[in-house]
């Protein structure tokens, strides 16, 4: 009777051994890419909330927009919505293109004259502008 | 009696071992089932909080052809997404798969960050204001009011 309890002991803390080798590995790893997901969520929600634009200036088709915001943006990501009509990146010319700096502006040219012009940047923050 | 009170001993021995062979097996079994949880729940929640998108049409002005209106939604998170299972709602009522037409402007078959959808629905709305909201695959919406003239 005694040995067979031993026995009972034995294979009970070898698998209990066992699984949690093999439970905590998984669940460490699991555990930690929520964290990076939690951090990169808290980045995105950062960089939005520190995303502000402004169109400063409009002369006909040349727009001049105004980083009001903290982060730095990139021009080459912005989008253009035209009286409603999304435009392709091939019919604006945008100047400087790439790092767009916090408290500096960039110069759009819509090409042709429009009405409502909207400005979207690569996280969605958005400026508009009427003739 | 000797060789009876070994036998019944042999006898316990053999009928624990199964027992605890039994029990283990079976906790075994569970506990790859919570590990199989584990992955995929922690999998959906970190796509769930990378993911973001925002309609960024022109509430004054939606493009609309023959009752065909056009929605742009663009990727603003960090995850890449699949647009097969993207549900459109227009005040409330969702709009089927039939009367939508997805594609992904300036960009391939799959919605990169960055990227902006172009949602052609087409719909029958009255003139005034209306609700749109679109959700993505892993349940990730964004809200947008507009106006019809």
């Amino acid at each position: 009777m005694g040995f067979s309890t031993s026995a009972v002991v034995v294979i009970f803390t070898a698998s209990i051994i066992y699984m949690a080798s093999m439970f905590y590995p998984l669940v460490d790893m699991s555990h930690k890419q929520v964290k990076e997901a939690e951090k990169n969520s808290n980045e995105l929600w950062k960089e939005k909330l520190n995303t502000k634009i402004a169109i400063s200036n409009r002369d006909v088709t040349e727009l001049i927009i105004f980083n009001n915001g903290s982060t730095t943006l990139d021009s080459r990501k912005i989008n253009i919505i035209i009286d409603g009509e999304f435009k392709s990146s091939s019919s604006y010319i945008v100047s400087p293109r790439g790092v767009w700096s916090p408290k500096t502006s960039i110069n759009v040219d819509i090409v042709a004259a429009g009405g409502r012009v909207k400005i979207i940047t690569a996280n969605g923050a958005a400026d508009y502008s009427i003739p | 009696m000797g060789a009876g009170a070994s036998a019944t001993q042999m006898v316990f021995f053999i009928a624990s071992v199964i027992i605890a062979l039994s029990v283990v097996g079976a906790m075994f079994m569970n506990v790859q089932s919570l590990s199989s949880a584990v992955i995929i729940g922690s999998k959906t929640l970190s796509e769930q909080l990378k993911t973001d998108i925002t309609v960024i049409n022109d509430p004054e002005i939606i493009p609309n052809s023959s009752g065909i209106y056009t929605f742009y939604v663009k990727n603003t998170g960090m995850q890449e997404l699949g647009t097969e299972y993207i549900t459109v709602i227009i005040d409330g009522t969702i709009i089927s798969d039939n009367n939508l037409n997805k594609t992904i402007l300036e960009g391939g078959q799959t919605w990169l960050t960055g990227d902006v959808l172009k949602i052609n629905a087409t719909i029958s709305l009255a003139a005034g204001n209306h609700n749109l909201r679109v959700i993505t695959a892993n349940g990730i919406e964004d809200t947008f009011s507009f106006g019809t003239p």
